[in-house]
């Protein structure tokens, strides 16, 4: 049948017409979109989340897809497909007969909202040799008590009329030619942090010539190579946001710094080395340290979301107990697999025999293929890149770091038996976000009196804070608000709340600051600003 | 240097109290050196082109 002479079709879902149809409406074949990861990863995602129905939209305009059409492939001599065919997914059976009396307005069998509810999202395929999944907008998992995607955000889709919505955050896969897996993680990624800074969203065309304008003669910006940090810095100051780097070798940090940032729904570009190991069969025996057979190489992919054992122990680590430390996968759009991909920290290490030393490297799960399994290609972290609103001055790390010093401060006086109102060491839950969104927690919370409440959100504070929340057992003692926006020599402290029974902390603190000389033998001076202007200790 | 938590602040020992500030804050030098040394960017990884 011609597809121009047709506008949808609707199938039950199974993994067979799933493939038929990618087939059909795109230039790859069976074999090609078999040894992928993404048809796989698709139907598991189907599988989980009770997919029923797939309703393929034919002669579909994508505006990404078309801004790279009109950039590269309207000059190739092979005339490449200009519109796209879009599937969408259902977790409700509907058919032709009942979608058509909806579309004429008979709501009887079938009503939008009901539509609406059992939607999944959408997939739209390029009709490209062998990369074809263009924007793809699909639910996320759902939470279950572990799973947190705190950067979706709601994406509609218009089918003759009818408006559909699903939380999400859009991925497309690379094309290889305008975009590498840089560039499709970094789109991924600032869609996520136009919801909270208003960014404009480049097409993958648009940010590798951003990313590429300062080339060396012996690159070309397109097609793509692949990009570099500082050219993905250079994209992301192109929509006027900063970029900021930080090292996550070690997978503490990567935990902390992800918690962190996905509070205040900043997504994140995770730079990996990716390692394919020895099977037991090739190595011959097992092994404690597997070896790699093969450096993969680099690979970028977009941060957008965690999952955290709230059973599991809280280590010490980065020099005080961070909440989180409980993090024990991460959820990325990679753009080789498909989205909300899991990676686990399960503790394997690899041994790297490129490096002299024979360094031993922490690594993460993924869910590449490699001879058709999984399990076999381990990612190694190097840096994160989060592209912030420029207002946002202060660092994770500063506050890190004054937190040990506070950490220590308060526990050594714990250890000598002159704070009875703290009985074991503070867990801190560290993380940005904005002070309406503060706010708002403090009102649902309820743990302050009313009046603290009002007397809190009354306050004028700056648009981003960092908040330090100091737990034992599960239970807030303190808490810490920090200026995000100031300057690195200010204050910063805006506010501590004690949260103790009858605020007993604060005058246990009061009592042993006016008693003992403890600023001159504690000489740190971001715990006596957080002591003297935040605790107003002294007073 | 644990003591117990219904020990009154009354009676700690000026000098003691001094002495174990003294040593949390040269603890606290080596831990916040240690975090600060961690978020150092690995240079030689910035110009590897992400290209898998």
């Amino acid at each position: 049948m011609d597809k121009d002479s047709i506008s949808y079709k609707i199938t039950p879902y199974s993994l067979p017409s799933l493939k038929q149809i990618i087939v059909d409406n795109t230039s790859i074949t069976v074999e090609l979109l078999e040894n992928r990861s993404h048809i796989d990863y698709l139907d598991g995602y189907c599988d989980y989340l009770k997919a029923k129905t797939i309703l393929v939209e034919y002669n579909y305009i994508d505006r990404d897809y078309l801004e790279d059409y009109s950039g590269y492939y309207v000059r190739c001599f092979h005339g490449y497909e200009r519109k796209c065919v879009r599937i969408h997914l259902f977790n409700i059976n509907v058919t032709e007969e009942i979608f058509l009396e909806l579309l004429s307005g008979n709501t009887k069998n079938l009503t939008e909202k009901q539509l609406d509810k059992g939607y999944l999202g959408f997939i739209v395929l390029k009709n490209l040799p062998q990369t074809i999944f263009g924007r793809t907008c699909l639910k996320t998992y759902p939470a279950e008590g572990y799973r947190h995607y705190p950067i979706i955000k709601t994406c509609k889709a218009n089918i003759f009329g009818i408006e559909l919505t699903v939380q999400s955050l859009p991925f497309q896969e690379q094309d290889n030619v305008v975009a590498a897996c840089a560039t499709s993680a970094l789109w991924s990624v600032l869609h996520g942090t136009s919801t909270e800074f208003n960014n404009e969203v480049p097409s993958p065309y648009e940010i590798t010539k951003a990313a590429t304008t300062n080339l060396p003669i012996e690159s070309r910006s397109i097609p793509s190579d692949g990009l570099t940090y500082p050219m993905m810095a250079e994209a992301i100051r192109k929509v006027s946001l900063e970029p900021i780097i930080i090292n996550v070798e070690k997978h503490d940090l990567l935990k902390a710094v992800i918690y962190a940032y996905s509070h205040a729904s900043i997504p994140m570009i995770l730079g990996v080395s990716l390692y394919d190991v020895m099977t037991d069969k090739k190595l011959g025996k097992k092994n404690v340290i597997p070896f790699f057979s093969e450096h993969r190489g680099e690979h970028a992919i977009a941060v957008t979301g965690y999952g955290i054992d709230e059973n599991s122990s809280c280590n010490v680590n980065l020099g005080i107990k961070l909440r989180s430390s409980r993090i024990n996968k991460i959820y990325v759009h990679d753009d080789q697999v498909g989205p909300y991909a899991k990676m686990e920290f399960k503790g394997e290490k690899i041994k790297d025999h490129t490096n002299i030393s024979g360094i031993i490297l922490d690594t993460l799960t993924t869910s590449w293929l490699r001879e058709g399994k999984r399990g076999f290609t381990k990612a190694v972290s190097d840096h994160v890149l989060i592209p912030i609103y420029h207002k946002i001055r202060i660092p994770y790390k500063t506050i890190l770091i004054a937190l040990i010093y506070f950490d220590k401060f308060i526990n050594e006086l714990r250890l000598l038996g002159a704070l009875s109102s703290i009985n074991d060491d503070f867990e801190w839950d560290i993380y940005l976000t904005s002070i309406n969104k503060y706010k708002k927690l403090l009102r649902e919370d309820n743990v302050l009196k009313e009046d603290e409440i009002v007397k809190i959100v009354l306050e004028p504070m700056p648009r981003y804070i960092w908040v330090a929340a100091a737990y034992i057992k599960n239970k807030k003692k303190m808490e810490f608000l920090f200026d995000a926006t100031d300057i690195e020599q200010g204050a910063i402290i805006l506010k501590a709340i004690d949260f103790t029974k009858d605020k007993k902390l604060k005058k246990e603190l009061n009592e042993l600051i006016i008693k003992y000389p403890l600023e001159s033998c504690y000489k740190n001076r971001s715990t006596w600003r957080i002591l003297n202007e935040g605790f107003k200790v002294g007073e | 240097m644990s003591k117990s938590s219904n020990q009154s602040n009354q009676s700690i020992n000026e000098e003691e109290l001094r002495k174990v500030m003294e040593e949390a804050l040269t603890q606290a030098d080596k831990a916040a050196r240690d975090a600060c040394e961690s978020f150092k960017v690995n240079s030689s990884k910035l110009n590897l082109p992400f290209n898998l």
